[in-house]
């Protein structure tokens, strides 16, 4: 690994570099960047002429999208195949109120160019799977990772690794927030930090566990600094550290990171040489939704229905306090799924147990746990709360 | 020998501290500190299989010896965006 001192410049993806020309009302625009030394009119064309990739236009998307194309990157690839909820306002400001129901990329792209019509925006409405991440990636210059999920954070640190391309990496979850520069070419990679990925289901999604909307907009803003001091080839880069954010306490704290020999895709014998199934890699089974009812399963209309015949049954809640306060059914009765294990002996003599969380899967989850435990009939409410609104009681509120 | 271990995030909201001092047999690592803290706070169980060791603020090894006076955290990996 190369060694920086914050004077010494910072490697840059941009080698041979297009012939680009800023026009009289681009450099009244980018006035505040052209008198700083370290811009300058050379660095503003290297930002013209740059291609950076936004993989996700949510939390972290939102302020990269804004703040890239405000400071003039030429060319924003975007990746994203989700539709704006009303959920995705409280962080994701790219997209406004008016924009509920239309897709993320069209809704980034009107805000995008309202900022700045110079930018060029490419739009992917599509997931980044193997079979196309290395195509789409290769188009650019540096990929900026604002994705939710764990299997695309792998599928994207792989393919930046086989085509030598540097990703801007950032992630959040609740008050706390990471990022990294990851480039093998000059330093660790995500899997030198994290080889595997954690067990399905032990590390909490923002939809389940909740997140600050000021987090985002803060690690985003970071990204979007450490990717414009890529193009720029100046300063001194998050490659090899790891910054971890702690909103709560307004503390960063740092860490060292190393080049791991032994990565199993940038070490000294990779056992990895070409993009996998990263759902199956990371235990994930997204096509789960439409999976066909088991006999462990019951609709909210079914749960309705043995609720309103009087049937004999504990209805158990498995979310967390303040979810239970903001709402639920009624008769139920609240264990929340961490503290499970713990407190089985509630439980005891209930022959008849159907839990349910928000969306069906810490229920199922739940479920699963009681059965090992020995209990006999328990079912999973699929698709929570969610679905009870949509199908039982519309006035149930959704979150 | 004494280290002390700085938690955060949702690990510190289960301990319901920030910070813990354990003691450990001379030959310990990050692996028997995790599995010390997990002792103490049941619900940290998860640290040892869902989180990465860092001694000194540098990342580390599970097998690395750790030494009197170490600093020892664990970094969960976090997939929100
Ligand atoms: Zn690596």
């Amino acid at each position: 690994m190369i060694q920086l001192e914050a004077t010494d410049t910072c490697p840059s993806p941009l080698n041979v570099m297009e012939e680009v020309e800023l026009s009289n009302e681009e450099i009244l625009r980018y006035g505040r960047h052209l008198i700083m030394p370290e811009v300058g009119l050379e660095g503003q064309k290297r930002l013209k002429a740059a291609r950076v990739l936004l993989v996700g236009t949510g939390g972290l998307g939102s302020p990269l999208g804004m703040y890239l194309a405000a400071a003039g990157v030429g060319t924003l690839g975007l990746v994203d195949f989700d539709v704006v909820d009303f959920s995705n306002l409280q962080r994701q400001v790219i997209h406004g109120t008016k924009d509920v129901g239309r897709p993320k990329l069209h809704s980034a792209r009107a805000r995008i160019l309202d900022i700045n019509p110079h930018c060029n925006v490419e739009l992917y409405e599509t997931i980044l799977t193997s079979q196309n991440a290395l195509e789409i990636i290769g188009e650019y210059d540096m990929v900026i990772d604002g994705t939710d999920n764990f299997p695309t954070r792998y599928l994207v640190n792989d393919a930046c690794v086989l085509l030598g391309k540097p990703n801007v990496y950032g992630s959040i979850f609740r008050f706390t927030g990471q990022c990294s520069v990851f480039w093998a070419e000059h330093g660790p990679c995500y899997r030198c930090l994290y080889p595997e990925p954690p067990p399905p289901g032990m590390v909490p999604s923002c939809a389940e566990g909740g997140v600050l909307g000021i987090l985002p907009g803060i690690i985003g803003c970071m990204q979007a600094n450490e990717g414009v001091k890529l193009i720029l080839g100046k300063g001194e880069p998050l490659i090899g550290r790891f910054l971890l954010f702690d909103a709560m306490r307004m503390r960063f704290r740092e860490f060292k990171l190393r080049k791991d020999p032994e990565c199993p895709i940038c070490g000294e014998n990779p056992t990895v040489r070409e993009l996998i199934d990263y759902n199956e890699f990371c235990g994930v089974h997204p096509e789960a939704e439409s999976v066909p009812l088991t006999e462990f399963d019951l609709t909210p209309a079914q749960v309705a229905e043995r609720l309103q015949r009087g049937d004999p049954f504990l209805l158990l809640d498995v979310r967390n306090p303040e979810e239970w306060a903001i709402c639920r059914v009624e008769g139920a009765r609240l264990i929340p799924l961490p503290e499970l294990p713990g407190r089985l002996g509630e439980l005891e003599g209930a022959d008849d147990i159907v839990c349910y969380c928000r969306s069906g899967q810490r229920s199922g989850r739940a479920a699963e746990l009681l059965r090992a435990s020995g209990f006999r009939n328990v079912y999973n409410m699929v698709g929570g709360t969610l679905r009870w609104s949509d199908e039982v009681n519309p006035s149930m509120p959704k979150y | 020998m004494r280290v002390r271990v700085e938690l955060f995030g949702r690990a510190a909201e289960q301990a319901g501290v920030r910070t813990v001092e354990l003691d450990l047999p001379a030959n310990a690592t990050s692996a028997t500190a995790a599995e010390a803290l997990a002792e103490r706070y049941p619900r940290l169980e998860w640290l040892r299989r869902g989180s990465r060791p860092a001694r000194n603020q540098e990342y580390a090894r599970w097998e690395d010896p750790l030494a009197e006076g170490d600093e020892v955290s664990f970094i969960p990996p976090v997939s929100g965006g």
